[in-house]
């Protein structure tokens, strides 16, 4: 990472601090009533990738690593499937919410991800690339029933995005470019609204839904576009009923945003599945597992990942 | 702009009719410290964006609608600054510094929302800065010059604040997150043949005092304790 990267992400970070860590003797008293995530009698598991609409003063975390399976990658007209090379997925990412009254919260989210060729083939045909984003909003609920619970949110992305081409670079040199680039960094700023609707069934089964659009700047510089992201799935909490403190979730997501898809006009589904520890009242740490088709550049279709991340959020 | 200054007036004299003016406005003052950071592109290869410290203060007219609800406007005066470092073209020496100083005045429209306790507040709103003068000095080779920009600009801002409780007037401490969402274009930055974006990006930290009008801290007490 540059030095001047990782200035930036400290001040970021210290911006989180500053906001949110001294205001919290001045806001303890409001958090006290509410520290699970539940709707009806049912608590749900936070999943990365699929936002709750509880309004909830919690700091969460997530770390995760995964890797492709079955890249067929070629050099110009020159298939190389012969040779070993995958790409390898990392993710790195801090929220933390505030609640401000019982219908509103501000948040702030922080994340690293980044896609990695590791052997000479996907080196060379899929480089490096991470993003680095930084999104602040607002969480607001829309309403309220017996067993449900329906949210939105107004916010806005800031994402740099740094493209790696190592073929691209060995290319300009043959061809006597002048300016043979290696590397570009292109930064993204994003409106994006959502909503997230939760229904809890009974205190072992509840459903969850959500829906994020954004539009704004893309990574074809000049250009301007929408992206999106839905999911739904179903949550299973075994510790009220069975005394099992342990839950399961199972999501469908389908995203184009451009902090998880790189590149502009595609899309990625995945499966989410997480077990998480359920006993604590103010505490979920689990293991959430995804099964993705994800595209890359020079493939014809989206290519496997499997990708495991540790999770864990604390509500104050 | 003309329609958007009447439309606003006009909101506010309809919010104004439904309840007593005394209890819901309180004026104020506040200073503090800006951190400019051209965000985004630099020219490419050839330089990096480093944030100094600025000033900013400004006055403050809140318009509480409810216990939770305000609207806050806040014209003020900002020298906001940054710094250009250049380097050489293989990008590993920085070999002189452009040292950036932009005066403007701003307008910020902020929609407030109070904690139980009436002592937090959350803040999202816009802010319009209108461009007095943008300075470019470089500090090898001494000259200065000023730089055609966009007299416009245009922010998007989330904050917070809270009111220490020492009676009145109420002393507030603000930290406020603007991000700029219009691009840059001006020559100093970029080369013809690179399509930039870069935009400003301020995070200001203010301390001000604020004077409740007529029953406003009647209506709207400090608490200890949520309800």
């Amino acid at each position: 990472m540059r030095a001047s990267t990782t200035y930036h992400w400290i001040i970021k970070i210290l911006f989180l601090v500053f906001l949110g860590f001294p205001l919290m003797p001045v806001l303890k008293a409001q958090s006290d009533t509410l520290k699970n995530p539940q709707v009806g009698q049912h608590v749900f598991t936070p999943v990365t990738y699929s936002k709750l609409p509880l309004i909830t003063t919690h700091f969460s975390t997530h770390t995760g690593i995964g890797v492709s399976s079955g890249l067929v990658s070629n050099i110009g007209d020159l298939p190389v499937d012969g040779l070993p090379g995958e790409v390898s997925f990392v993710e790195m990412g801090f929220a933390y919410q505030q609640k401000i009254r019982e219908w509103v919260a501000a948040y702030v989210n922080l994340a690293f991800s980044a896609r990695l060729g590791i052997e000479l083939q996907s080196i060379l045909t899929q480089g490096f690339s991470s993003i680095t984003s930084f999104n602040i909003g607002w969480h607001l609920r829309l309403a309220e029933g017996k067993k449900s619970l329906l949210s939105g949110t107004v916010e806005l992305q800031n994402h740099k995005g740094s493209f790696t081409n190592v073929l691209g670079f060995v290319e300009d040199l043959l061809n006597d470019n002048p300016n043979p680039s290696l590397s570009e960094t292109v930064p993204l700023l994003v409106a994006a609204t959502g909503l997230r609707y939760a229904y809890g069934l009974s205190e072992t089964v509840g459903f969850k839904a959500s829906a994020d659009f954004a539009y704004g700047e893309t990574y074809t510089r000049g250009k301007y576009g929408f992206s999106f992201d839905g999911s739904a799935g179903i949550d299973i909490n075994f510790y009220p009923r069975y005394s099992v403190p342990v839950s399961f979730v199972l999501i469908y997501d389908l995203t184009s945003m451009p902090d998880f898809v790189y590149i502009e006009g595609e899309r990625s589904q995945i499966i989410h599945a997480k077990i998480a520890y359920t006993k604590a009242s103010d505490f979920n740490l689990g293991i959430e597992l995804a099964y993705m088709k994800y595209p890359f550049n020079n493939q014809e279709k989206p290519v496997s990942v499997m990708f495991a991340a540790l999770s864990a959020r604390y509500y104050f | 702009m003309k329609i958007w200054t009447v439309a606003f007036l006009m909101i506010i004299l309809m919010l104004s009719i439904v309840r007593p003016l005394d209890a819901q406005f309180s004026l104020g003052v506040n200073a503090g410290t800006t951190r400019m950071k051209f965000s985004g592109d630099a020219t490419a290869g050839i330089g990096k964006f480093v944030p100094e410290p600025g000033f900013s203060s400004a006055l403050r007219v809140d318009y509480r609608f409810t216990d939770a609800i305000a609207l806050s406007l806040q014209p003020g005066y900002s020298l906001l600054r940054s710094k250009y470092k250049v380097k050489n073209d293989s990008g590993t020496q920085v070999i002189d510094s452009t040292q950036l100083s932009m005066n403007s005045i701003s307008l910020p429209l902020h929609l407030i929302v109070w904690s139980e306790n009436g002592r937090f507040y959350a803040l999202a709103g816009m802010q319009l800065d209108y461009l007095l003068s943008l300075k470019g000095e470089t500090i090898k080779t001494p000259y200065s010059t000023g730089y055609d920009t966009k007299d416009f600009y245009l922010y998007a801002q989330f904050g917070a604040g809270f009111i220490l409780n020492i009676g009145k007037p109420y002393l507030n401490f603000e930290i406020r997150y603007s991000q700029g969402i219009l691009d840059l274009t001006d020559p100093l930055f970029h080369q013809d043949s690179f399509l930039p974006r870069t935009k400003l990006t301020n995070i200001n930290i203010l301390v001000g005092i604020q004077w409740p009008l007529g029953r406003y801290s009647e209506r709207y007490p400090l608490k200890r304790k949520s309800k």
